[in-house]
């Protein structure tokens, strides 16, 4: 039985002479095997097969080789613990490279990935998240937690409206946390990002849209207003990919959905009569374009909304006659497109805002006050569920119907509206600027 | 033969962190990048750097780690499946045993060709030994057989478990399942080796409960030594802290030298 000895990284003389002597020790160990010298009946089960001693003879010789060379001091690789000095390079193959992450929990077959994330939204008539206990993230600690904890934490069984104790439940979060109370207690709006912060930590690590979709929102929470562009938004997401360039892919396949039951007269785009060149590129069209419909997860309306396209018009369209009334692009009807690249898309603009229980920018469309441009605080008022000067958050939230249990439209939803605070703002009654009160901010991509 | 096996085999654990040993490891946490590639670094030790086997292997156990039902039979059965087996994958009737079965009979092997090889009772040296091959097979078997079969008279059941001093406990207390003993005198430990251990033989009282079960860890278990007169040790139990005890500690040598941290670059 011939071993297939592996490749000892540590040299010296002392290590030489050990490895020697290992090698003719475990010949001479197995040969005792085929002569019947030691009977493997003795011996505890795991060593009672050749085959499996041969093994395990060959796999200890790299570390009982790296003790010698330790115990000796001498100089090279492998003689002290730090760690640019001692390791032990090893390449695997595709196929323990997956092992490794399913060891800790991730799915590595994007097969598997999109089944997986299918499988979700398939169950999920919301099609926005995956049910949150099924979501299992293992703590510094050891524990395994879900965002469904988190969240009975904070809304218990989720029956109630949260809204009486909603600050103290989110300070006894952060205590429990961080085991200390924080230092900003007197502005409970501050700790509406501490939640959504988690969240998106544990989003991260699920899928790049999530990523997108919680970054976002606590980009809102913390009130920087500003434009965010490509840099800042893979910046805030994802930095080691690049996230404008996923949110492309997403928003080119969304724009070709085929006709279904989308806003638009059943199609997910509305040519505008905007002169492309008013947003700067010559020769192109304007979409606006609208995400309510979107069935992959996450979906773009809770990432998006609603928001417009500039393109080089090197896109090709057609139009659907069937198509009546206000729905129509055209005279003769509504323009879906025939083809459609993701070159073809200049540019991406949104105000990311909440025009019903949070802060909502008004734009007035003339001139360069567009989506996607900077702004001041006087184009900001309180979004319509506020109604008067008394109406609290909690009112307003309730009004836009019942929360969904999922973090994003059900809890989340509390942290919006709470960071905008009681009573109603018209334009130009919003600020001073003050961190962590929410505040819209624009959204420009350019490619 | 599994991918499992192979990782386990290639000392691939993914799981040190060990707070209790940070000195050794500081800076040096298993650290995971998921970008374009995977890049692990990992560490790799003896999981039990005192005794000449592994705990899930001592006295009269095979070393399965009974976490599975499956294991839980094998044990039974004293079955040990062949690792390289081609019979693996959907329908495969071949028993299968976790990782840490594989890593700890892997250790226990690598621990009996170190001490079959080196010299003396082949603590902290590095020389190979000068006695013949026959001499050394007996050793290497007498570390892996059943309890009934051993040789308690040769090596390594005929001095590996010796005490090399003995120093006096005068206070104890339990942290977050850390012992800290203070000795008076000096207890005498170097820090030029991190392969100290004890075995704590308290009469007082309560703290009785800081002793260690010499059948479960006959060599001790690891320390780390704080100063000279102080050194902590893993201890489950209640937080608690007595300001006078009688009893000693007696002082052992495990797997060491200076360091046994192999650190695994997986690219």
């Amino acid at each position: 039985m011939s071993f297939n000895w592996p490749e000892i990284p540590f040299t010296g003389a002392e290590v030489e002479a050990f490895v020697d002597a290992y090698i003719e020790l475990a010949e001479s160990i197995i040969d005792d095997y085929d002569n019947y010298i030691i009977d493997p009946r003795e011996l505890k089960s795991p060593y009672r097969y050749k085959e499996n001693t041969k093994l395990f003879l060959e796999y200890g010789l790299l570390y009982s080789a790296f003790i010698i060379k330790q115990r000796a001091g001498n100089s090279g690789p492998g003689t002290n613990f730090i760690l640019e000095s001692s390791p032990y390079n090893k390449s695997l193959t595709d196929a323990q490279k997956r092992k490794i992450a399913e060891f800790m929990g991730c799915v590595w077959d994007p097969k598997q990935m999109k089944d997986s994330y299918d499988e979700n939204v398939k169950d999920d008539p919301d099609g926005d998240l995956p049910d949150c206990k099924d979501v299992v993230v293992q703590t510094e600690d050891g524990a395994n937690i879900t965002p469904c904890d988190i969240i009975d934490d904070l809304v218990g069984d989720g029956e109630k409206p949260p809204c009486g104790d909603f600050w103290n439940s989110l300070r006894n979060f952060w205590k429990e946390s961080n085991g200390y109370p924080p230092e900003s207690e007197e502005e409970p709006s501050c700790l509406a990002i501490v939640l959504p912060s988690l969240i998106s930590t544990i989003a991260r690590a699920i899928d790049q849209g999530l990523a997108l979709m919680y970054a976002l929102m606590v980009e809102y929470l913390k009130g920087s207003g500003g434009v965010v562009d490509n840099y800042k938004l893979n910046l805030i997401t994802l930095p080691q990919v690049n996230t404008d360039l996923y949110l492309l892919d997403r928003i080119t396949e969304l724009m070709q959905r085929p006709k279904g039951s989308h806003k638009f007269g059943g199609y997910s785009i509305k040519l505008l009569p905007d002169n492309s060149s008013i947003y700067g590129v010559t020769g192109g069209r304007v979409w606006l374009v609208s995400s309510a419909d979107d069935i992959r997860f996450p979906t773009l309306k809770n990432i998006l909304g609603d928001f417009t396209v500039v393109t080089d018009g090197t896109e090709t369209y057609s139009i659907d006659s069937s198509v009546l009334g206000n729905d129509r692009d055209t005279p003769t009807g509504k323009a879906y497109f025939t083809s459609l690249s993701s070159s073809s898309i200049k540019q991406v603009r949104d105000d990311y805002d909440f025009d019903d229980y949070g802060w909502k920018l008004v734009r007035s469309l003339e001139g360069n006050d567009r989506p996607g441009e900077s702004f001041d605080n006087s184009q900001i008022e309180s979004g319509f569920l506020y109604t008067n000067s008394t109406t609290a958050p909690c009112e307003a939230v309730l009004q836009g119907g019942t929360a969904g249990k999922d973090f994003y439209s059900g809890t989340a939803r509390w942290i919006v509206a709470n960071t905008h605070g009681t009573g109603r703002k018209e334009q130009g009654e919003y600020g001073p600027n003050k961190p962590c009160q929410g505040k819209p901010f624009a959204i420009k991509l350019l490619y | 033969m599994r991918t499992t096996y192979e990782l386990a085999l290639n000392n691939i654990g993914l799981s040190l962190g060990d707070d209790q040993f940070s000195i050794e490891t500081s800076n040096q946490e298993t650290l995971v990048g998921i970008g374009t590639s995977v890049i692990c670094f990992d560490i790799h030790n003896f999981s039990d750097r005192m005794n000449v086997d592994t705990y899930m292997s001592r006295n009269s156990k095979d070393g399965f780690s009974l976490e599975t039902p499956t294991e839980r039979i094998l044990a039974l059965f004293e079955y040990f499946p062949k690792l390289e087996d081609i019979n693996v994958g959907l329908g495969s009737t071949t028993p299968y045993v976790g990782y840490k079965t594989v890593q700890s009979s892997l250790e226990n092997v690598t621990k009996a060709m170190l001490i079959a090889i080196l010299e003396e009772n082949s603590k902290r040296g590095y020389v190979v030994g000068i006695g013949s091959t026959t001499l050394k097979k007996n050793k290497f078997f007498n570390c892996l057989k059943n309890l009934e079969y051993r040789n308690n008279s040769i090596q390594p059941w005929s001095d590996w478990n010796q005490t090399v001093g003995v120093c006096t406990p005068v206070s104890i207390a339990r942290t977050d399942n850390i012992a800290t003993v203070v000795t008076n005198p000096a207890h005498g430990m170097s820090t030029s080796y991190d392969d100290w251990g004890v075995v704590m033989k308290i009469n007082t009282g309560v703290a009785t409960s800081f002793n260690i079960s010499t059948s479960l860890y006959p060599n001790g278990v690891p320390i780390k030594i704080i100063n000279s007169n102080t050194f902590t040790y893993r201890n489950a139990g209640v937080n608690t802290s007595i300001i006078s005890i009688n009893g000693t500690a007696d002082i052992k040598v495990g797997w060491g030298g200076t360091t046994n941290n192999l650190h695994l670059l997986l690219t």
